[in-house]
Formats: structure tokens, C-alpha cells, sequence
């Protein structure tokens, strides 16, 4: 049993779906600003796509972009990955650099997130890049790359879990507009939790508690999601949720193997964002939420350690 | 390159002090191709100044810029009369950054393409990743030149400290004077015909001059 399975929500959202449960009266989008500055981006949901390529979609990828584009649910992918497709099948698009390599303006152009990975692309490390040669630096290489790549996208940091409390209060007073936390097998539920609460609780004691946090996680359920999202964040991964199911010449030729997901064709990724967004808005009806956000008062651990894990009250207190 | 004083009657003067950096790069990405542009009051403690530029302009500067300056640039013309801080011309696509004072650690990290040249000296780690640009350094640098560069031309003048070329996949360094180490993977090599000659329109490209047979040329091992 993991963390998220301690944890529950109170009242428990009813099994069947409410009929109050109307999307569009329910704020579901996440939104990108900057203090001071009147221009924001709103994604239209919580949910995002990081590991997907052409080479394991295919020969679904232009279906999958179209129905990506249609949920409006962004992709983690190269500016060559959707290059050919037609304009009706172009995604909102995620890109994603690491450091010690060049800036590129031809990947970031167009891009509807920028995320500076803080990991070596060449040893594999994490850290930060090298240049900066004392933290004091970070404001001005920041500042030089928002200027470099246009300041046309919101500007994000990626980061592991591990990364230090010290660094995580340096990292709040940065101007970044978005962070993401990269997670994989490796990582355990207990410390994408740990992380998350507490970059969420140094955020708000920074005056910044609106500030994105995207949680790229590994394979989780559905319920595991929406717990995520009320223990602060904003947006995370549903590779495995919405991935194509493996055609048999990737199976023989084992290109990639993962577990069968639902069928690309015919809108069967728009019905599983659809079906996502109405069990987040019936937890939201549930528990008299508006928000995402407001789930964290409506949560409760049923062990201690999840309790002192999440900062959250145990169930009966 | 032309010198200060046959091209200073033909710029724009624009006095920038008390601007922000962000400011006085959109003013610059504004400027219309071929402007030539003079920068006095520009503090030094103004990063990213010339960031993301890609305009064909001119620009003087007349003191010393910050760090990170024209990072992600494209064909600017620029020189700066003073020092130049870390990271200057990082990710450099094509364009000239001559900088006649001292130049610093970083400098032209991973920059891709065109040429800065430094009329002092470098600091650590100059060249860094580089990824096809040309760098040339009048006088010392410190440790880790040309660390981790993929391609290009990495010239320095007077010597350098330890560590030279580590982590080096391709791309070409040529020191004149002292090396205080080389790193491993990294050999010197005899120096070609071609090799001379491309030093030598280098050497011409950044306004100095030196024989290029006083030369020792570094390449990584196959």
C-alpha cells in the first residue's frame, strides 16, 4: 500500500457521478502569470503528456496529436516531432532543454511551456549548469535566457525530488514562472509527496502559493492523480493513462514496452481527458471545492506517517 | 573589424543609464538592419544585455558589460571598448563580439557560430562546450579551455593554466605559450597547412597579429 492509498478524501465523493457535476461550472484550468504583468496563459486542464515520441505512437502520432490538441492537453515533445503534421493536428507543445548544450531558438519557438531541465545532457547528472559559478548568478542567467528565447513562453526549472530544502527556498525567490519535478520508477510515492508539500508550503511562505508545480510522474492511478493535485500540484503526467495501446509491429519489433493502453482511434483519448476532468469535477462537487487547490483541506491520512508526510490531519482528529 | 575612432562619427548615441537590461535589449532587437548603435552609461551589473538579438546591426559599447551578454544572438556586430562579464556570447549563433578589455570564465560557452575575440585575457573554462563558433584570446586563459567542445576554433594567445580540452569531442584549440596541462583524450597534433591557414584568417578576423607557427594545435584522441 503506498502513501496516496492513506490518504482519502472527506466527505467521500459519492460513487456515482453527480448530476451537479457540470465541467464548465468548475475551474479546472491552471494558470501561467507573472507579478505585475497583465498577460497570462490558461491551460484548460491539469493534465499533460511528458514521455510520449513519434517512434512509440507511431503509426498513431498524428491521430494522438489531433486528439491531444483537441483536449487541449500539451506534449512534452521536439519542434521536428511535429513539424509535419497538419495544422489542425499541431498540440500545445512543451519544450524541454537540459543544460550544458547550446540554447535553441528553432525549439523553443512556438513552444506553449519552456522548461530548463537542471540535468547535464551530457553526464546525466543533476545540478546547475556550469556557468553559474555562484548561485548569485541564477537571477541574471534567468533573466539573459527569458531574453534569448523570446519571453513568448512561461519560463520553468525541472528538477528532482531530492533537491535540497535550502535550494528550494532559492528557487522561490526566482523568476521562474513554473517548476517541474521529474520523477521515474525509481522515485518513491513517499518522496514525490514529501517534495511537493513542502516546495508548496515554501511557495506560499514566499507569497508565491499560485506558483504551477507539474508533477512528471511515473505510472499511477487515476485516484493517485487527483490526490496529487490536491497535495499541490498543478499539473501531472497521464502518459499512461492516454498513450496509444502498442501496435503488433512495435510488440515483435519491442521498439517500446509498455503496458496496452486504450486505442488512439476514433476519439478514445478525448473520452479518457473527458472522463478525467468529470472525476476531478465530481470530487470538486463532492467536497464543495471550486478549485484543484482547496482539495487539501478536504484531506485526511488514515496512518501517521502519511499524516506527517502530507501535513495533513489524521482521519477522526 | 574597424577601430573605434574611423566608425564613432556614424553611430547613434544612446545614452543608457538608469535603463534596464531587458529594455535596452528590446531597444536594440528594435533597431532596423544596418543601424549602427554607441551604448554609453551602460552598468556593468546589467545581465543578458543584447540577449536573443538576431538583427544585422552595429553595436559600440563604450565601458565595460555585464554577464550572459548577447547570449542567443545572431548577426550583431559588436565591440566593447571595456571588460566583458561571465558567459559573454553564450550559445553565439553567427555575428562578432570583439571585446577589447578582459574577457571572463564562460566565456562563449556552447556558442554554435561566428567569432568573439577577447584583446585580453580569458578566465576558466573559456570555450566551454563549444559548438562551432570562434573564439580567439590574445592572452592567458585559466583551466578548462576548450572543456567539453564538440567543434570549432578555440585560439589562445599567451598561454593557459590546467586541464586543457577535457571532455574535448572535436574542434581544434591552438595555444601559444605556456600550457599548464593538458587533459586526458587531448594530443597535440602537427600543425597543417590547413590548419595554418585558418589560424592565420582567424588571427586577421580578430585584429591580431602573431605567427601562427609559434602555434601548438590540440586535438582530441580518435
Amino acid at each position: 500500500m503506498s502513501i496516496l492509498d492513506e490518504i482519502v478524501f472527506i466527505p467521500s465523493p459519492l460513487p456515482v457521478l453527480s448530476p451537479l457535476a457540470k465541467e464548465q461550472d468548475h475551474c479546472l484550468n491552471v494558470r501561467f502569470s507573472r507579478p505585475g504583468d497583465n498577460c497570462f496563459l490558461d491551460l484548460p486542464t491539469p493534465w499533460v503528456m511528458c514521455g510520449l515520441t513519434p517512434d512509440i505512437a507511431q503509426p498513431n502520432w498524428n491521430t494522438l496529436c489531433q486528439q491531444l490538441r483537441q483536449s487541449g492537453v500539451p506534449i512534452d515533445c521536439t519542434s521536428a516531432a511535429i513539424s509535419n503534421l497538419p495544422v489542425n493536428s499541431i498540440p500545445k507543445r512543451i519544450f524541454r532543454t537540459d543544460i550544458e548544450q547550446p540554447l535553441s531558438l528553432s525549439g523553443a519557438g512556438g513552444a506553449t511551456l519552456i522548461e530548463l531541465t537542471c540535468r547535464s545532457a551530457w553526464r546525466g547528472a543533476w545540478g546547475w549548469p556550469p556557468e553559474i559559478v555562484e548561485l548569485g548568478l541564477l537571477d541574471d542567467w534567468l533573466l539573459s535566457v527569458r531574453s534569448a528565447l523570446g519571453d513568448f513562453a512561461p519560463l520553468g526549472l525541472g528538477l528532482p525530488p531530492n533537491t535540497a530544502r535550502s535550494t528550494l527556498h532559492r528557487i522561490a525567490s526566482l523568476d521562474v514562472d513554473w517548476i517541474a519535478i521529474h520523477t521515474d520508477e525509481k522515485v518513491s510515492l513517499e518522496s514525490i509527496v514529501l517534495w511537493l508539500v513542502l516546495f508548496r508550503q515554501i511557495l506560499s511562505d514566499a507569497g508565491r502559493p499560485e506558483l504551477p508545480i507539474m508533477v512528471r510522474n511515473r505510472n499511477t492511478t487515476p485516484e493517485h492523480l487527483l490526490k496529487l493535485l490536491a497535495l499541490g500540484a498543478s499539473l501531472v503526467s497521464v502518459d499512461h493513462l492516454l498513450e496509444p495501446r502498442r501496435t503488433a509491429t512495435n510488440e515483435q519489433s519491442g521498439i517500446h514496452p509498455r503496458i496496452n493502453r486504450p486505442e488512439s482511434a476514433d476519439g478514445a483519448i478525448i473520452r479518457t481527458v473527458q472522463s478525467l476532468n468529470r472525476q476531478l469535477t465530481h470530487l470538486l462537487v463532492a467536497t464543495n471545492s471550486q478549485r484543484p487547490n482547496e482539495l487539501v483541506s478536504k484531506l485526511r491520512a488514515t496512518s501517521e506517517a502519511a499524516a506527517r508526510i502530507a501535513r495533513i490531519p489524521l482521519l477522526g482528529d | 573589424m574597424e577601430s573605434e575612432k574611423e566608425s564613432a562619427a556614424s553611430f547613434d548615441l544612446w545614452d543608457v543609464t538608469d535603463l534596464t537590461s531587458i529594455q535596452i535589449t528590446q531597444g536594440l532587437k528594435q533597431s532596423v538592419d544596418n543601424r549602427r548603435v554607441k551604448l554609453t552609461g551602460l552598468s556593468p551589473k546589467l545581465a543578458g544585455i543584447g540577449s536573443g538579438a538576431n538583427n544585422s546591426i552595429e553595436v559600440l559599447v563604450d565601458g565595460d558589460i555585464g554577464p550572459f551578454a548577447w547570449m542567443l544572438s545572431q548577426n550583431q556586430s559588436v565591440e566593447v571598448t571595456g571588460r566583458a562579464g561571465i558567459g559573454c556570447g553564450h550559445s553565439l549563433v553567427s555575428g562578432s563580439i570583439l571585446i577589447r578589455g578582459d574577457g571572463d570564465h564562460y566565456l562563449g560557452v556552447y556558442a554554435v557560430g561566428g567569432l568573439i575575440a577577447v584583446h585580453g585575457k580569458g578566465g576558466d573554462f573559456v570555450g566551454y562546450g563549444l559548438s562551432g563558433a570562434d573564439v580567439v584570446v590574445r592572452s592567458r586563459c585559466g583551466v578548462g579551455v576548450g572543456a567539453r567542445m564538440s567543434s570549432g576554433l578555440l585560439v589562445i594567445g599567451n598561454g593557459v593554466a590546467s586541464q586543457l580540452g577535457a571532455g574535448m569531442t572535436g574542434g581544434t584549440i591552438f595555444v601559444r605559450g605556456p600550457i599548464g596541462g593538458t587533459a586526458e583524450g587531448v594530443r597535440p597534433v602537427k600543425m597543417g597547412e590547413s590548419d595554418s591557414l585558418r589560424l592565420g584568417l582567424l588571427l586577421a578576423r580578430a585584429g591580431l597579429k602573431a605567427k601562427t607557427s609559434e602555434f601548438q594545435v590540440f586535438r582530441p584522441d580518435r
